[in-house]
């Protein structure tokens, strides 16, 4: 049997160039999933959408007897019958991923996604600016939260340019919710609403792994009770991100 | 025209398109009746679903460019009917032997241009 011996590169590269190869594999994964999830859902629907199509078109060739057509709208609303239930199993499917019932403070959080993005944001020459005070002791949900923070601060980071500076702003918005505001200046606006966003049409593209990352934040958001949007900024250049978040 | 698809609602309807566009369809809803057919009939198109179960749309192309070989006659166009649209599968057709790659839906339109071409 033949085997081969792999060995860590000695020294080690540095945690900014560690986190920033992770940050890559993390968006090339999510992309891959997403493709698949894509083409399995095309898989799904691609055959009710063909009979919807081609009763319709049957209904429209030649002279349709009053039984055809009849016969023709029946077998469409099966099939629209059929295609709802697949969405809806798909959607069940999907949500079935509950938040944690473990919280911890919001400040805490930060300072454990901050100790790892610091130093990127150093050597990508980007100053990080946080100003979290007055939210600092809310608790919030220890696994959803430090996941979307981590995945908008590298974004925020590797879209920003050297010189320019991310800021982080915590405000209280009622007894349940907190809204982390992020400021993206080298964030282009995805463009259209992201819950209503269809993905952009062949040969334009979208911020490589961007909206994908904006996606799955936005799912986050949601399942912590919260919400997730990203507005452009009124000089029109870069985008501020919200994330709303429950706390307890 | 041959129909290779395993979902009674999608190969009756496109039973009844073929003939509406004047050709006369064949249907199969596996491998074993497609590959019956297409020896007995000889028919010019086959539209064959990926999906298929036991055997699939990949290898019953594989079997029919098999028995283009043997059979005289026997000279079909293949096109894979399929609502995957990923490159992977689409390579994995077109190494098996299809001519075309259609991803579902196909409109009526597209359909006729194809079993006019």
């Amino acid at each position: 049997m033949n085997t081969m011996t792999v060995q860590a590169p000695d020294p080690l590269p540095e945690l900014p160039t560690l986190l920033a190869r992770l940050d890559r594999l993390r968006n090339a994964d999510r992309r891959a999933a997403s493709a698949r999830m894509v083409s399995v859902i095309g898989h799904l629907i691609g055959t009710p959408l063909n009979v919807i199509a081609g009763r319709a078109a049957l209904m429209r060739t030649g002279s349709p007897t009053p039984e055809a057509v009849d016969e023709n709208s029946r077998r469409i609303e099966e099939q629209v019958e059929r295609l709802s239930q697949r969405i809806r199993r798909l959607i069940d499917y999907f949500g079935l991923v509950e938040p944690t019932a473990e919280q911890r403070p919001l400040a805490d959080v930060l300072g454990d996604c901050l100790a790892l993005y610091r130093p990127v944001a150093d050597e990508a020459g980007v100053t990080l600016r946080v100003n979290v005070s007055e939210v600092g002791a809310l608790r919030v949900d220890a696994a959803l939260v430090p996941l979307a923070l981590t995945t908008l601060l590298s974004l925020a980071i590797r879209t920003a340019g050297r010189g320019n500076t991310v800021t982080l702003t915590g405000i209280e918005r009622g007894p349940k919710t907190v809204l982390l505001e992020l400021s993206a200046p080298g964030l282009a606006p995805p463009p259209g609403r992201l819950d209503r966003l269809e993905p952009p049409e062949a040969g334009v593209r979208y911020d490589a792994g961007a909206l994908e990352t904006l996606w799955l934040c936005l799912g986050l958001a949601k399942r912590s009770g919260g919400s997730f949007d990203v507005v452009a900024e009124a000089s029109g250049t870069g985008a501020t991100i919200r994330l709303e978040c429950g706390h307890g | 025209m041959l129909i290779v698809e395993d979902d009674d609602d999608s190969r009756e309807m496109l039973g009844e398109l073929i003939s509406a566009f004047g050709h006369r369809p064949l249907a199969a809803a596996n491998a074993a009746e497609a590959l019956a057919h297409a020896r007995d009939q000889k028919p010019d198109l086959a539209l064959i679903d990926l999906g298929l179960p036991v055997v699939d749309g990949c290898e019953l192309a594989r079997l029919l460019r098999l028995a283009m070989v043997d059979t005289p006659g026997l000279n079909t166009r293949l096109v894979a009917l399929t609502g995957y649209s990923d490159g992977a599968m689409r390579e994995s057709a077109g190494a098996a032997g299809f001519d075309a790659y259609v991803v579902k839906p196909i409109m009526p339109e597209a359909l006729e241009a194809l079993l006019s071409a």
